[in-house]
């Protein structure tokens, strides 16, 4: 009964269940140490947990727990049709990590998962080992790490971007991208820039991060942290997704754009993607209903194929683009 | 009482409560501890449920704060004494229990309170020492309750209950086919997270006489053009 405040369910983190055999690997003692104060509970299979019906993912939002859990087959999946390729053949992910520390209103990972809490694969190395022989059979590869949750953000409890730059930087035939919208490349900028790794970041206009990207660095706090990976010799993608329509999205977006373009060395930017907020029709049905601190969800969308979009989808993405060609030549911007 | 009879009794009193959103489930219980660390009377939060028979797991979300000891629970078919049981705590009731919630409430409104009553290597308490076991424990089990009911009267709502109210009228009014009445609400629940505001007034609709489906359709398509204005 003493040190009651270390059974506190009301803190971010007060629960870590951890599959048996999760035990086995360092990274689960490095986080059972992080956060001694937590509440330790051995489960079975991680799905046990994540998969249990009836969560309110957006409650469980604000009390969010870890998971740790050892990954078994299959370590890497082809790359969805939604997402952009960027010219690259062999295109798949990896999700070491699912969920996010951060809760922006539009993510589809509310409507995919039953579950808001954190599962961290401890089986880095197997992700590992299914990269390299995806590598030998096809020659090279297009591997994004960071989908299904925003790995950097994660860095300072979980050294995963780290370990898989380290991991590209032997292997020429892959071309990585690791996607973030956090403020936290100190945390990998000791390492030598790898020619092979993309660090994309994505970017909205501050209008967007206040209203609909809670937890998030600020787009000053995410610029700042771009310029420095870019001094470093960093491969830097701009990721301007979602287009979100809110009122005057034209002006907000011509001078987002603006200001990006003038306070960043476009000339040293790899490449910008586009892209305008769309998602799975079941997913946007599932968070409309859920969902009540947004209007994301509750703007009347066309579906196509069974995916939401707004119905001015190419008036977003043409002006969005006209304005990146002031800034930059068309074959680095993917609409 | 044992996990079926528990199962049954959690089914039937959630069955024939009428308003279940805004309903919690908490079993209150005694159990055996493993570990004499655990005293007699000692009331423990349990965060984690394993069927010893189909060594099923279950997990209510705990979000709240609290002051008790955390464990994991075991409920076995029959009395356990001297083996090894996996988890710290054991009882007779709580799969069935929240089994049998899972179906009506989500985890975070289920939970699970056991006073710890004997230890497996120990001899059962009699009756009065029991029933002074479970008094001394209920401010522990009354924060609980206060803490589940605080969340559930908090719970973020977009139309309130008056709304409803309103919004029923017009569809028995307009007499609106179940899929029509469905989407009324879709539509008045979209409109005021989209605009920030309250309901339009639709007053007008009271003085309405519908004598035809046409009518029907055509006082929905104008609902529709209200509610989807920007």
């Amino acid at each position: 009964m003493k040190n009651s405040k270390k059974y506190s369910g009301a803190n971010r983190f007060s629960h870590i269940y951890v599959e048996d055999r999760a035990l086995e690997y360092d990274v689960a003692d490095i986080l059972l140490n992080r956060f001694k104060y937590a509440r330790i509970i051995p489960i079975k299979h991680y799905k046990n947990v994540f998969n249990r019906p009836r969560q309110n993912f957006w409650l469980q939002k604000n009390y969010q727990n870890i998971i740790l859990a050892v990954k078994d087959e299959p370590f890497l999946y082809e790359g969805p049709e939604i997402c952009e390729n960027f010219g690259n053949r062999h295109f798949y992910y990896a999700s070491a990590v699912l969920n996010c520390i951060y809760d922006c209103h539009y993510c589809y990972l509310q409507g995919m998962y039953q579950s808001a809490n954190i599962v961290i694969f401890v089986n880095i190395e197997d992700f590992f080992k299914a990269v390299d022989r995806k590598l030998s059979l096809l020659g090279s590869m297009y591997l994004c790490t960071s989908y299904d949750t925003d790995l950097l953000a994660l860095e300072g409890i979980l050294p995963y971007s780290r370990k898989w730059i380290e991991f590209a930087s032997s292997r020429e035939e892959l071309i990585m991208e690791i996607r973030t919208k956090s403020a936290n490349y100190g945390k990998i900028s000791d390492l030598a820039p790898c020619p092979n790794v993309i660090l994309a970041w994505t970017l909205s206009p501050d209008e967007i991060i206040q209203k609909y990207e809670k937890g998030t660095p600020s787009l000053d706090a995410r610029i700042d942290a771009i310029c420095k990976a870019i001094d470093d010799g960093w491969n830097v993608r701009l990721s301007l997704e979602p287009l979100i329509e809110i009122n005057g999205w034209e002006s907000i977006y011509k001078d987002f754009i603006d200001k990006v373009c003038t306070t960043l060395p476009m000339d040293k930017i790899y490449d910008v993607n586009v892209g305008v907020f769309r998602m799975n029709r079941e997913y946007f049905k599932k968070i409309g209903k859920n969902r009540f601190d947004t209007d994301i969800f509750s703007h009347q969308m066309d579906v196509d194929d069974g995916v939401v979009y707004y119905k001015n989808e190419n008036d977003m993405e043409v002006a969005v683009a006209k304005e990146l060609f002031k800034y930059l030549p068309s074959k680095k911007i993917y609409v | 009482m044992g996990k079926i009879c528990s199962s049954i009794a959690t089914t039937y009193m959630l069955s024939n409560i009428g308003d279940i959103d805004h309903c919690a489930v908490i079993n209150v219980g005694l159990c055996g501890a493993q570990d004499r660390k655990h005293s007699l009377g000692m009331p423990i939060l349990i965060n984690k449920i394993v069927d010893a028979d189909t060594s099923y797991e279950y997990f209510p979300d705990i979000f709240f704060s609290h002051d008790m000891v955390e464990g994991g629970l075991e409920t076995h078919g029959s009395q356990v004494s001297g083996i090894y049981i996996g988890e710290e705590f054991v009882d007779m009731e709580a799969s069935g229990f929240f089994e049998a919630a899972s179906t009506f409430l989500p985890p975070h409104r289920i939970s699970c309170i056991k006073v710890v009553s004997d230890h497996i290597d120990g001899c059962i308490p009699k009756k009065n020492e029991l029933m002074n076991m479970i008094d001394m424990s209920i401010p522990h089990i009354d924060n609980v309750c206060k803490a589940m009911r605080y969340n559930i009267e908090n719970a973020v709502t977009v139309l309130d209950a008056n709304e409803k109210i309103y919004l029923e009228r017009i569809a028995k009014r307009l007499r609106f086919t179940v899929s029509q009445t469905y989407e009324l609400y879709d539509m008045a629940f979209k409109y005021k997270l989209r605009t920030g505001k309250g309901l339009p007034s639709l007053e007008y609709i009271f003085d309405i006489q519908i004598e035809s489906k046409e009518e029907v359709k055509r006082e929905f398509e104008k609902l529709k053009e209200i509610f989807w204005s920007k």
